[in-house]
């Protein structure tokens, strides 16, 4: 301590050399006691003793006072600093005051007395009188701040500049004594007046600013304590006002000698510069909350600046480790002159020590800056840098722990793997977000517990694992259950609701969507943890999307639910009724799935008039779509579906309008991103290609209108087709079918060749079948060889055409599929051109032999064991399909036997295609004249009546009625064919079954429920002639062999007609309806046979005499009645 | 808030004053030698590189032999240009603090192999300024030229010398997977990782970042980068930011190269430019949050840019980083509401 920091000191070491003149009167050791009285506490007895001294010795008129005078100075600086030692600044402030003012210590000549009389001092007591205008400052400036005791007075921080600056000026001007030169004060008293101007109660960072310069340019170093009391102002006084938060920054900046020390100065602060960057941090947090960037700035700023500061715990280590090598066994301290620094030894060491504990207890400090860092930087927008800033904490500060409130080590770890996580996503690094958050698989993360549960749900769900997401998205909803209209919790529950859709799991689906959109939780609110309006409109149209298109899957198994998708339709369609996508995103998908469930319950209907109800609304349905949402990808399959219904409708007037909806369709799947459109536009232009020939344009002449479809066909192949266009083999079926020149038929052959090999080829590599193939290759085998005669004149022989079909280019050797197809077209051709020789004998034999040549031929090359199951068992129908042809299928004895032996394979193998195999097997065995082999079918069939598939135990219920009636058993076929009318599912052939009971029941003899069977029949579906002319003619032949004659009286009312003349009148009126509507204009060949027996049977009916006397006595009396 | 005793802190620098002395021409260290009760100050006359040296004391002309690890004390005093090319580089006037490190190493060059000489430690320090000014030749000659042995080297200053030599591959186009292996070999090497500091652990990021970062073709650095170079892109991008982040605003240069670069690698993500044409300035709320995340990346690094590291006088104006900065949103703005109290 230097000498001159007290009086009492000078005058202890002055009393050694002076004589003892009066212990009572000795002013010395009076001194020496007011020292100890001070350093007791007892400081008003040592100003006492201080004020008695100097009252004793002041008598200029006393001997002993002149003797003594020249010690009263150092009585007068004593008294001053025992109030100063004992914290009572006023008083001690007034001390020093009337020291440096008063009068008798300016004169020179005590002064020099002084001097003369304490050699070992020579500047004597003269450093007092400035110095004490230093400690005048002083004592204002503690006053200003105050204590743990006294609250500080911002007041007496004017009076604190006045003294200070007056000091410095002296200091400056070299108006001080050498003493106080060499102190070097001028940084320290600078960074006083730096706190004064803060501290004041209007803080002026400019003349702090200036006296930080001044610290900085000052002689003598300032030391680090101080510098980081005058930084622990700065930042507190400019954070407490919005105004001056920028000043920590600019003053950090504009003085970086003072704070940024080297690593060993600036470790001893670096807890402080982090405290104070997070004090500065949080100022930022609130800033950006409340949306003040430009305080938030200033504030960033600072925080940063404070965060550099902190030392980087391996540069301390490095740097202290060598200080105290260096110091070695010097445990003094040593200057570092040119540093500026006094080193330390054993201050290095325990600051070392403390240094390698924080490394060992992984809390570096540095790490800390850097985390801080980072979380501002998040705080600012920015999660590349905060990702990057995790990343290097993860890296670097691996273990980087804090202590919580009871001190204990809290290791940091799993939250910052959590962070890491979450940022990698946001930066779109989604493997490096799962693997981060694979890292805390299993551990507890308290809140954090939420957003791994749902950032596992999200992963699952991009990973679209439908069954582990739902246990995933319960989790969710299990962690937000308190706050069920969280949009966490929401977005859980749809989630739900979409695995649930996606694994098909319908009664699931229904439930999970129910809830969702009836629960009360799909709403909009305010705030970040609510939904936005966007996000309720997308979660509920998906969800009412879902639940629709559920019920329509359903709906295959249960029509009803048909209705049920239909009616979710109505709802939605209520509540969503903007055709702006943003308000109403599924709306296309909506209605254009409510208008393919109109059209499929309206194709399955019986009741006509509900059917042409739901297509009127299926075709509205298409216009909404068609007129709001031309850019949708719905829209050209909307065009299409208003074709279809168009031109399966009644009104002919309207069907051109279905050409202008055809090209629209076409037009617009073409200009779909990626080819999504091109099945759409191949299934536009091919049937536009077969319909616009019948149908007229306005204004258009037949020429005309066939440029126009052969448009079609061409933009067909040049735009449409592909690889596995599902038109293609029937465009060019109908291509070669409408040849009528040389050219075209060398065209169409050439396009079906390439066409056919194409879609085979595609097929087989697929390991699948089209089921359009077979039909093509029929026409193709037809038309080829028919057209060779037509076109070409030339007709083929049978080793020209095998030629030509069994090695069919393009078509691979290995596709057995379809090179067996080739081979049966080719029998069915011969077939066809055996029928044709009626009369010549010889031709028809070696045709025979050349059909039963070819059909070895075929079952030879193609093994069962060659094929695959779903090969073998198509074959195998294939087979059964070409015996049930004959007349006497029964006949056909080696091919039922050779369809068995391809079944067979399949059953053995007991692999999949089992039920086919099975089925199709009874259906071959049906065929046999053979009882035991009926019975096996019987057997067979039995198995797989109740199989779930209604393409499986449809046909088969179908199948045993048939064989039921064929070996005269009714009663058993009015039983199987119940079971199939009773089963919905079974929409195939149900008109034909219809048909089967009525047969049924009549051979049964319940001719009764014969008669409504087909009475139901017949007038349900009038318009179908091959069904109700068949219907109408076994009511005819009922009513005919019933032969009730008639009864009661006409003019009493009672008069019911005969059964024969029933019977002539259904066929009469039936016969007349058709004509009248003139549907017997349109029909097929095979109607018109139907229709033709009942134009017979009701010629044959009306020649009966009984008959037409009844209807005569009929007539006469409805003639009288009119009269 | 508390103030000491301002004389008795202010004082205590004057406690030991006979001992400051100016510093001679010659190379003098003060050292306790064995057998002496106290420190007393030399002259080196030479060093042998291995730890050995020859004293000559005060006021004799005689040389002694000695081992820096035989004396109870080796302390070399700073020498005050050394002081002046620290308190420069402390204040980052890197120019000032390389030149003035220049003359030291130079001076001090027949004396370097002495512990923490001020040779060794000036060229530290002026290795340390080439990195930060990025001259990446400099870096690599100096390193490569580095005047004593690295296990010389403080702990923390060995791995400095190290990751110097791994950023310097910068002059020679450093493959990515390269700068990857070398940097990762580093870490992997027995206690390097905690004598790594931050500032140099940042060199390492900025080495691997400019390495990915090289590989991407100018053309796409300048226009859209191809779908083959995103993975490089992206991982350049998180490595300029770990450089920036690692240096917790301790350094300004090479952090804030580091931002620019990433910045100019996210302007030429797929999308980013292409949005920042038709959004609206300044943004909305909602049109903040449907913005595509790699432009609201990319401007939230522009903005941290302008914020944290403001332009300097006579800087040339940043027109990418300006232009980005303008979209910024503070998406923060009324969280506190939601905030649970």
């Amino acid at each position: 301590m230097n000498s001159y920091t007290t009086a009492a000191s000078v005058i202890a070491a002055m009393a050694l050399s002076l004589p003892l003149v009066c212990q009572a009167q000795d002013p010395l050791s009076s001194l020496t006691q007011v020292k100890a009285l001070s350093k007791a506490g007892k400081v008003q007895e040592a100003v006492t003793l201080c004020d008695k001294v100097l009252k004793r010795f002041s008598n200029p008129k006393s001997a002993t006072a002149r003797q003594f005078a020249y010690v009263l100075p150092f009585y007068a600086w004593e008294k001053a600093n025992c109030y100063f030692q004992a914290k009572d600044y006023e008083n001690a402030y007034n001390a020093f005051k009337a020291f440096t003012e008063d009068k008798r210590w300016q004169d020179p000549s005590l002064q020099a007395l002084v001097k003369a009389k304490m050699p070992s001092q020579p500047e004597g007591y003269t450093p007092f009188l400035t110095y004490g205008i230093f400690q005048m400052g002083n004592c204002r400036y503690k006053q200003g701040i105050g204590d743990d005791k006294v609250k500080g007075d911002p007041t007496k921080f004017a009076d604190a500049i006045t003294c200070l600056e007056r000091y410095l000026g002296l200091l400056q001007r070299n108006k001080v004594s050498a003493t106080e030169r060499k102190q070097k004060m001028d940084g320290s008293v600078c960074f006083l007046l730096l706190q004064a101007y803060l501290l004041k109660p209007e803080p002026d960072f400019a003349k702090a600013a200036e006296y930080l310069e001044k610290s900085r340019e000052s002689r003598g170093r300032v030391p680090d304590s101080m510098a980081m009391d005058g930084l622990n102002t700065i930042v507190n006084v400019a954070l407490s006002n919005p105004d001056n938060v920028g000043w920590v920054y600019k003053l950090i900046e504009a003085s970086p000698a003072s704070y940024n020390l080297d690593p060993a100065r600036a470790g001893r602060n670096a807890n402080k510069f982090l405290n104070l960057a997070n004090k500065a941090y949080k100022l930022v947090d609130a800033a950006l909350d409340e949306n003040n960037t430009s305080l938030a700035a200033d504030a960033a700023r600072s925080s940063a600046a404070l965060f550099g500061l902190v030392a980087d715990t391996a540069s301390v280590r490095s740097m202290l480790s060598a200080q105290v090598k260096a110091l070695g066994k010097y445990n003094r301290p040593m200057p570092d002159r040119g540093a500026g620094v006094v080193l330390n030894a054993s201050q290095a060491r325990k600051l070392l020590q403390s240094y390698n504990q924080i490394a060992t207890d992984n809390m570096e400090l540095d790490g800390f800056a850097v985390l801080g860092n980072t979380t501002m930087a998040h705080a600012m927008g920015s999660n590349r840098l905060a990702k990057g800033g995790f990343q290097v904490v993860f890296d670097r500060y691996g273990q980087i722990s804090r202590k919580n409130d009871a001190g204990e080590l809290q290791p940091m770890r799993n939250t910052i793997i959590f962070q890491l996580a979450q940022l990698s996503y946001a930066t779109g690094d989604e493997a490096a977000g799962v693997k981060y958050d694979g890292m805390l698989e299993g551990e507890d993360m308290g809140e954090q517990n939420k957003t791994l549960a749902f950032n596992k749900m999200n992963r699952l769900l991009k990973a679209e694992n439908w069954a582990e997401v739902i246990p995933a998205a319960k989790e969710v909803m299990e962690a937000f259950k308190d706050d069920t209209k969280n949009k966490f919790y929401v977005s859980a529950q749809y989630t739900i609701v979409a695995a649930y859709y996606k694994m098909g799991a319908i009664q699931e689906l229904i439930q999970s969507a129910t809830e969702l959109l009836e629960g009360g939780n799909l709403a909009p609110g305010s705030g970040k943890e609510r939904l936005t309006p966007a996000q309720v409109t997308t979660y509920k149209s998906m969800t009412f999307y879902f639940l629709m298109d559920t019920y329509t899957r359903a709906a295959k198994e249960d029509p009803t639910m048909r209705d049920k998708a239909l009616a979710v339709f109505d709802i939605y369609a209520k509540e969503f009724t903007s055709t702006d996508m943003k308000e109403n995103p599924l709306g296309p998908n909506m209605y254009f799935s409510a208008l393919a469930n109109l059209m499929n319950r309206a194709s399955h209907s019986q009741d006509e008039a509900a059917a042409a109800a739901d297509n009127a609304k299926a075709l509205e349905y298409c216009k909404h779509i068609c007129a709001n949402w031309t850019e949708h990808e719905l829209y050209p399959s909307a065009e299409l579906m208003a074709a279809s219904i168009i031109l399966n409708g009644k009104d002919d007037a309207a069907k051109p309008a279905a050409i202008d909806s055809l090209e629209r369709c076409a037009d617009a799947a073409l200009k779909l991103r990626e080819g999504k459109g091109l099945a759409t536009a191949a299934n536009a232009l091919f049937w536009l290609y077969s319909y616009s020939l019948d149908l007229e344009r306005a204004g258009e002449n037949e020429d005309a209108r066939k440029a126009r479809v052969k448009t079609y066909i061409e933009r067909f192949w040049k735009e449409a087709d592909y690889e596995g266009n599902a038109y293609a083999l029937q465009a060019s079926a109908l291509q070669l079918i409408r040849a009528e020149s040389k050219e075209e038929y060398e065209a169409a052959i050439k396009r079906n060749q390439e066409v056919i090999a194409r879609e085979a080829t595609y097929a087989f590599k697929h390991n699948t079948t089209n089921p359009d193939l077979e039909k093509t290759i029929n026409t193709y085998v037809d038309g080829y060889v028919t057209g060779s005669e037509k076109h070409l004149g030339k007709k083929l022989t049978l080793e020209e055409k095998a030629q030509h079909f069994n090695n069919f280019a393009g078509i691979d050797p290995a596709d057995k599929y379809t090179n067996a197809i080739f081979r049966m077209a080719l029998i069915s051709s011969m077939n066809q051109e055996l029928a044709a020789l009626k009369d010549d004998k010889a031709a028809q034999d070696k045709l025979n032999n050349d059909i039963e040549r070819t059909f070895r031929e075929m079952t030879n090359t193609f093994k069962p064991a060659d094929l695959t199951n779903f090969i073998c068992v198509q074959v195998g129908d294939y087979l059964v399909s070409y015996v049930g042809k004959f007349a006497e299928p029964s006949s056909k004895t080696e091919e039922i036997a050779t369809a068995v032996t391809y079944y067979d394979a399949v059953l053995e193998r007991k692999q999949d295609m089992v039920a086919e195999a099975t089925l199709g097997k009874a259906n071959a065995l049906a065929f046999s004249a053979d009882a035991g082999q009926q019975q096996q079918a019987v057997a067979l069939y039995g198995q797989v009546t109740g199989n779930a598939d209604p393409l499986i135990s449809g046909p088969a219920l179908q199948g045993l009625t048939t064989l039921h009636m064929r070996s005269g058993n009714p009663n058993e076929a009015i039983k199987t064919a119940r079971a199939f009318l009773a089963n919905r599912a079974n929409t195939r052939g149900r008109m034909e079954m219809n048909l089967m009971l009525g047969q049924a029941y009549t051979e049964s003899g319940d001719t009764k429920n014969a008669l409504l069977g087909y009475m139901n029949l017949f007038n349900q579906n009038k318009g179908a002639i091959l069904y109700s002319a068949q219907a109408c003619q076994r009511i005819m032949e009922i009513l005919w062999k019933r032969n009730t004659p008639s009864s009661g009286d006409r003019i009493k009312g009672d008069f019911k007609a005969s059964d024969r003349w029933n019977a002539w009148s259904t066929g009469q009126v039936y016969v007349n309806q058709i004509r009248k509507a003139g549907i017997d204009k349109k029909i097929t060949p095979a109607e018109r046979d139907e229709f033709n027996k009942v134009i017979n049977a009701v010629k044959k009916y009306a020649a009966d005499p009984a008959v037409q006397a009844e209807d005569k006595a009929n007539k006469a009396f409805k003639s009288r009645l009119q009269k | 808030m508390k103030l000491k005793n301002v004389m008795t802190l202010a004082l205590a620098a004057f406690a030991c004053a006979p001992l400051a002395e100016a510093q001679d021409a010659a190379f003098k260290a003060i050292v306790l030698l064995p057998g002496e009760k106290g420190p007393q100050e030399v002259t080196i006359a030479s060093v042998d590189g291995k730890g050995g040296f020859q004293y000559v004391k005060r006021g004799t002309a005689e040389r002694y032999q000695m081992n820096t690890s035989a004396c109870g004390m080796f302390f070399i005093p700073t020498p005050a240009p050394l002081a002046e090319a620290w308190s420069d580089y402390r204040s980052g006037d890197n120019a000032a603090a390389r030149k003035g490190f220049a003359a030291v190493k130079k001076a001090y060059a027949p004396y370097a192999a002495l512990p923490n000489s001020p040779a060794m430690q000036a060229a530290m320090g002026e290795l340390c300024c080439a990195v930060r000014m990025q001259d990446w030749k400099a870096v690599k000659a100096l390193s490569a030229s580095f005047p004593v042995p690295a296990n010389m080297l403080l702990p923390a200053d060995q791995v400095r010398l190290k990751a110097a030599s791994i950023i310097g591959g910068i002059a020679d186009g450093a493959k990515s997977e390269a700068q990857k292996k070398a940097v990762t070999e580093l870490m992997k090497q027995k206690g390097v990782l905690k004598q790594t500091d931050a500032e140099t652990y940042g060199w390492l990021r900025y080495a691997v970042a400019d390495a990915c970062a090289a590989e991407i073709p100018a053309d796409q650095l300048q226009g859209t980068i191809a779908a083959d170079k995103l993975k490089l892109a992206n991982e350049a991008i998180d490595n300029f930011c770990q450089c920036v982040m690692s240096s917790h605003s301790a350094t300004r240069p090479l952090p804030e190269n580091a931002l620019n670069r990433a910045i100019g690698l996210m302007w030429a993500l797929p999308g980013v430019k292409e949005y920042a044409a038709s959004a609206p300035t300044p943004m909305t709320g909602p049109a903040w949050a449907s913005a595509p995340a790699n432009f609201k990346d990319a401007v939230a690094l522009a903005n941290y840019l302008k914020v944290l590291y403001p332009a300097q006088k006579g800087s040339a104006p940043n027109e990418l980083a300006d232009k980005l900065a303008a979209f910024y949103y503070n998406a923060r703005q009324g969280s506190s509401k939601n905030k649970k109290k």
